[in-house]
């Protein structure tokens, strides 16, 4: 499997999330198992990253690039996809909040008009009615089953670093495995890779008020 | 909205500022309709929009419901592909 790392354009976009809203998007991530869901693979708390399967482009680009594919089936199937993929999302206990087109992402099949569809970014998702996923705390995060991560992703302490970069990865033709940023890794604010992915570098400020939890 | 998007082959609203956007969905207003081309799904297609874009959010069907009203056309129209 092809890995992306990438922490949703909303991150880079809305300076007031914080690492707590990076914790709840993995929680969310993590409870939701289904093909039309991006699933969760693991994350990296320092620079915040979140690691998922890597997907070929997204509805949005899909749109304006190939128009000529939206055939009845074609648009049949997306519409049932992520019907069927929000249809888990709800039944969860989450709302999504900021559904639309380049949220969700696209791998292609072996076939023209062909392909699946899985919903992704919770960066600004909220937990409504699971009171089992919103009264857990992140250091419990075993609790919620994760049964693809690793110990140390378990028990990680859970830092406040005040460096923190966020990262971007857009899914686009992939060439090869993403490298997961190490700490202090910087790139150019907007970095494209021809036929690779899409970087963004961020700083964020670092906004004391930030820090505080969203309910 | 996505489906609107995949139907129209263009995002909703067009060029509108997000401040005209604002004004003219809380008067109720929504853009218009995607062409149906002749083709009964997409006039179910359409019909769903206008039923998922209700001002009242109470109304609005379920992702379950979308999900069963979607399956039959599914089975019917993408059994053979």
């Amino acid at each position: 499997m092809t890995l992306a790392n990438h922490v949703d354009a909303s991150l880079i976009e809305n300076r007031e999330h914080g690492l707590e809203e990076f914790h709840q998007e993995i929680m969310i991530m993590w409870s939701l198992r289904h093909p039309n869901i991006v699933q969760l693979v693991g994350y990296v708390e320092s620079p915040p990253v979140i690691v998922s399967k890597l997907y070929d482009t997204d509805l949005f680009h899909l749109v304006h690039n190939n128009p000529d594919i939206f055939t009845d089936a074609t648009v049949l199937s997306i519409a049932g996809q992520v019907a069927r993929g929000m249809q888990v999302i709800h039944h969860s206990g989450v709302i999504h909040r900021d559904v639309k087109s380049p949220n969700v992402l696209v791998q292609y099949g072996n076939a023209p008009g062909k392909f699946t569809c899985a919903i992704c970014d919770f960066g600004i998702a909220r937990i409504i009615k699971a009171p089992k996923l919103a009264n857990q705390k992140f250091y419990n995060v075993n609790g919620l089953s994760p049964r693809s991560a690793s110990p140390e992703i378990i028990v990680g302490e859970i830092r406040r670093n005040s460096n923190d970069c966020f990262f971007v990865t857009q899914v686009h033709r992939p060439r090869g495995l993403c490298q997961v940023p190490r700490e202090g890794f910087q790139l150019p604010a907007s970095h494209r890779a021809e036929g690779g992915c899409v970087l963004v570098w961020h700083d964020p400020v670092r906004d004391p008020e930030s820090q505080s939890s969203v309910g | 909205m996505i489906l609107y998007e995949i139907l129209n082959l263009s995002p909703p609203w067009g060029d509108d500022s997000a401040e005209a956007i604002e004004g003219k969905v809380r008067g109720n207003e929504r853009p218009p309709l995607p062409d149906a081309r002749d083709s009964p799904v997409r006039v179910l297609l359409r019909d769903l929009i206008v039923k998922t874009w209700d001002q009242n959010p109470s109304v609005r069907p379920e992702f379950e419901e979308i999900v069963l009203f979607l399956r039959p056309l599914e089975d019917f129209y993408l059994a053979d592909t």
